[in-house]
């Protein structure tokens, strides 16, 4: 594995069952989440090659779960596994109550404090869609309080997942954030595009899995979480116009309080525009959108090179 | 405006009910529990149509209706009766639904009779050959009975929950049972000569069955497209579009609009019509660059709706009057 500055080593972890390729084919693949039932167990290390953000390339290894691979992977394939990683995620299924889960989570702990001192760990706490409402928030803190207990000190980020909701994206966003060197720069340049168009609030969105990759707020919102749902809500929708032979290409959504512009932005990257301000004229900012493409082509191939 | 569904046990009268109007998931319904009792959902999501459905038991009997029943259907304008199609032979249900319409059509003549070939998905019913297979089945076999007892002859549509032909298939009865609606399609078909739309469907919002349509034929896909763009709006609307604690109702106003451009060169767009009712638009984009002529027709299309709609409010008022 060639260790270039554009190729970054995603480990996709966790015992058989967890959800690990469902997830990836419902965020890289276009699987809708009913589709993911038809998936079988993986064999062995399934790697795909994700081109992101044009120039930026995952290399992500999803590791199958079952019990004699993970074996293979702490004892022969030690050392060609957990070397040169950029990422570790692991994923837990909430309602597994096997204790050899948090043995491998540990194990795998330790070979990256080993191999990748420097890699990154988040750690998906999966298929909380299974847990009764009002028990979610007590059982998702106390698996992430025993998983911060068996990481050996080590700097982890935790997420509840589901792929029935907006949660999936929300994790698979910040993961994918995390891999881009330069992501400052563009929330610098959103900041300004935002502030011209007198809007609201600007996101950008990587094309084809429609992951945030950046955002700016000029106005406070209630919903915490309105981005990734966003995210689900257009990834679902581009899914039905497959099914029709088309390609959804820009989206105008308005009522008497807002406007919302989803467009294509550079040649890797979706942008969403809000506006409650009903004095902007909508075709100004898209002539607005129109212009700025070409600067921000720029911009986001530059924030994927390191400084 | 009353219609009722009827059918043997376990055949799904209930589980298309909860689907289209109640929200329910296809798969949750397979875990309701029988129909026990006579029970009615009134569905009233915009001003202009309003109507019940009657969902019987499946163990109800023609030969054992008693006067309340038999009140229910003299005031039924449709009865849909669903067949299982996957339960075969037919003999036995077709039994009952020509008892059903003998007996109904002796007090209430008016009555318009339909028949959903439910189910019909699954390994059973993977080619469309398959299907209608089923189709001409059924309707070879009620023939002759329908023929020798002079009934009239019922409607067909293949209907499964777990896709779009249920709602149209829905939408399609109601539009039978509306003779209003006929003025409201020719206005439609004017709307789209003079606007060069492709096809329009006028949808209600929180059901996404379409209260009419132009006369070009439907096809599911647009009909799915058009259903999902109505889920973005609304669920975009809900995020951006409310102020502090209100909910769906008024995500969607008076002001609700949204074009979605898509790469085949098709535009949809939408506009709010009255409350939670939306007209849907699919139209070329080049044929859309014109859009203020575009809304200036659909404004004036919104007030002939409007006039219509209270006309016959009129006319069915004065009508209980004289009753």
């Amino acid at each position: 594995m060639e260790e270039n500055d554009s190729n970054r080593k995603v480990l996709l972890m966790g015992k058989n069952g967890a959800g690990k390729t469902s997830m990836r084919s419902i965020i890289f693949a276009n699987f809708l989440p009913k589709d993911t039932m038809r998936l079988g167990f993986t064999i062995a290390i399934n790697e795909s090659r994700i081109r992101f953000l044009g120039t930026l390339c995952l290399a992500l290894w999803d590791c199958g779960g079952q019990d004699h691979f993970m074996q293979h992977y702490f004892e022969s394939q030690r050392d060609t596994l957990f070397r040169s990683v950029q990422v570790l995620i692991y994923v837990f299924d909430i309602k597994s109550d096997d204790q050899r889960d948090m043995k491998y989570y540990k194990s795998c702990v330790e070979a990256i404090k080993e191999h990748s001192p420097t890699a990154r760990i988040f750690v998906l706490i999966h298929k909380m869609d299974l847990i009764p409402l009002e028990k979610r928030s007590e059982t998702y803190s106390k698996k992430e309080r025993e998983v911060y207990q068996n990481s050996e000190s080590l700097n982890v980020v935790c997420f509840g997942t589901s792929i029935w909701d907006e949660t999936l994206y929300l994790a698979w966003s910040k993961i994918v954030n995390y891999m881009i060197p330069n992501s400052e720069m563009l929330s610098q340049s959103l900041k300004k595009f935002c502030v011209a168009c007198e809007a609201d609030e600007v996101v950008l969105f990587e094309k084809s899995t429609f992951l945030v990759i950046s955002s700016y707020s000029a106005k406070e919102h209630r919903d915490t979480h309105r981005f990734e749902k966003i995210s689900n809500i257009i990834k679902l929708f581009k899914l039905s116009c497959s099914k029709a032979a088309a390609r959804f290409k820009s989206m105008t959504v308005a009522n008497s309080n807002f406007c919302a512009f989803i467009d294509e932005f550079t040649s890797s990257t979706y942008i969403m525009l809000v506006s409650s301000d009903s004095s902007v004229q909508p075709a100004l900012t898209q002539m607005n959108i129109g212009i700025a493409k070409k600067h921000f082509e720029g911009i986001v191939k530059a924030s994927t090179v390191s400084q | 405006m009353q219609i009722a569904l009827l059918g043997t046990k376990k055949v799904g009268k209930s589980s298309i009910l909860k689907v289209v109007f109640q929200k329910m998931s296809p798969n949750e319904t397979l875990f309701i529990d029988s129909t026990s009792r006579i029970e009615e959902i009134k569905v009233e999501n915009n001003p202009y149509t309003k109507y019940t459905f009657v969902d019987f038991p499946g163990s109800f009997e023609v030969s054992q209706i008693n006067t309340q029943d038999r009140k229910i259907l003299s005031k039924c304008a449709m009865i849909i009766y669903v067949l299982d199609a996957q339960d075969q032979p037919y003999n036995k249900p077709l039994e009952k639904f020509i008892n059903i319409m003998t007996e109904v059509h002796s007090f209430n003549p008016d009555c318009m009779f339909e028949m959903f070939i439910h189910k019909i998905d699954g390994d059973m019913f993977v080619t469309e050959d398959l299907k209608l297979e089923a189709q001409n089945g059924v309707s070879f076999l009620l023939k002759s009975d329908i023929q020798e007892r002079k009934l009239p002859e019922p409607g067909y549509f293949l209907t499964s929950i777990y896709d779009l032909s249920i709602f149209e298939a829905l939408s399609k009865i109601l539009i039978k049972v509306s003779p209003q609606v006929n003025y409201i399609q020719n206005m439609l078909d004017n709307l789209m000569n003079y606007c060069r739309i492709d096809k329009v469907y006028l949808f209600d919002v929180i059901n996404k069955l379409y209260i009419a349509t132009d006369s070009t034929p439907v096809d599911l896909i647009s009909y799915e497209l058009c259903a999902d763009m109505i889920d973005v709006v609304i669920d975009v609307s809900c995020i951006y579009g409310i102020t502090g604690n209100d909910n769906m109702t008024s995500a969607f106003d008076k002001k609700s609009t949204s074009v979605i451009k898509l790469d085949s060169g098709l535009t949809l767009y939408l506009r709010e019509i009255e409350h939670m009712l939306a007209l849907v638009c699919l139209v070329k984009e080049d044929n859309f660059d014109r859009q203020n002529l575009i809304d200036y027709n659909i404004d004036i299309f919104k007030d002939g709706v409007k006039q219509i709609f209270q006309a016959h409010e009129k006319l069915l008022k004065s009508e209980e009057n004289k009753a």
